[in-house]
């Protein structure tokens, strides 16, 4: 298990090492942006990963309520817990590019707004999830609501057709709308970015089983006092837990 | 255009910073649950042995 460990650490980190060069050095700068155009393969893709661990979540929420087992929730809370670390990095990599493009740090745009939107959504699921008590029933209000919030990702999706906004379309039903090299540096990002995710999810699924695991024992334990007390003479339970003395 | 490279620094390093973040703190959570995982084995394992000892103890006492 560790050996398998240090090969990941070190594919990851030749994927990215690899993902710096092409983005900084081999592809191009753009003619009315220069070397800021290079933001778009740290901002989309960080952007990418965040809807596709929403669907991830959405997905797994959908499948907790058909099945029943906790292995989805894990899935779907680890994975909304990705999102929500990434769309924190869109919004800010967004804002620090906007600063020079726009000449403003955010803007009221339909596409960022929906984001911001979006975030709001996955931070609530994440704080409703430690508000319910009762495994079952967390899992099963938490895969409700993050069925329902991931409708807000098909509007961001949409919402520059359905209104106007001034973030750049680059990608669209016709294609990529940037010469191959662009294309190819913003695809090996993606790729970077998914294997990132699936590290990530994989560590954080097994953390969140370890959480399960942690409360059957507790139970247990706490079974086994019972139990114990239970069959103990009255003396031998003063004994061992005595009443707390009166002061004074 | 030059002097706004400092962004596309500022962006690089704010992707690869909350990625290694996230990392530790994964780590951090694992080996913290690890912890208190083996803290509660031990302890049902010797409240198991304290138990069978003191109703090895309690017998002659609920005997009488």
């Amino acid at each position: 298990m560790r050996r398998w460990g240090i090969w990941v650490v070190v594919l990851l980190g030749v994927v990215g090492l690899a993902n710096l060069y092409l983005a900084f050095i081999w592809s191009p700068p753009e003619q009315s942006m220069g070397n800021l155009v290079r933001i778009m393969y740290f901002h989309v893709g960080s952007a990418w990963l965040a809807f596709l661990s929403f669907f991830v979540t959405f997905l797994f929420g959908l499948l907790y309520l058909i099945k029943r087992r906790l292995w989805f929730d894990a899935v779907s809370v680890a994975s909304a817990e990705i999102g929500v670390v990434y769309t924190s990095v869109t919004l800010v990599t967004g804002s620090l590019w906007a600063r020079p493009i726009w000449n403003t740090w955010w803007t009221w745009d339909p596409l960022l707004t929906t984001t911001l939107i979006l975030w709001f959504l996955y931070v609530g699921y994440l704080l409703l999830r430690g508000t319910i008590a009762g495994v079952e029933r967390r899992a099963r209000v938490a895969s409700i609501f993050s069925i329902i919030a991931f409708i807000d990702v098909p509007i961001i999706h949409m919402s520059v057709v359905w209104w106007r906004s001034i973030h750049p379309q680059v990608i669209d039903q016709t294609g990529f709308h940037m010469p191959g090299p662009m294309v190819l540096t913003l695809m090996f990002g993606f790729v970077t970015f998914m294997l990132i995710y699936l590290v990530f999810i994989a560590i954080r699924v097994q953390l969140h089983m370890g959480r399960y695991r942690l409360q059957v024992l507790s139970e247990r334990l706490s079974r086994l006092q019972g139990m114990h007390l239970e069959g103990l003479p009255v003396e031998s339970i003063h004994a061992r837990f005595p009443a707390p003395k009166a002061n004074g | 255009m030059l002097h706004d490279i400092g962004f596309l620094w500022a962006v690089t390093a704010v992707v690869w910073l909350v990625t290694l973040g996230y990392v530790l703190s994964l780590v951090r959570r694992q080996s913290r649950l690890q912890r208190e995982i083996t803290q509660l084995e031990e302890a049902i394992e010797a409240f198991a042995r304290d138990s069978q000892a003191s109703t090895g103890l309690s017998e002659p006492r609920s005997s009488l």
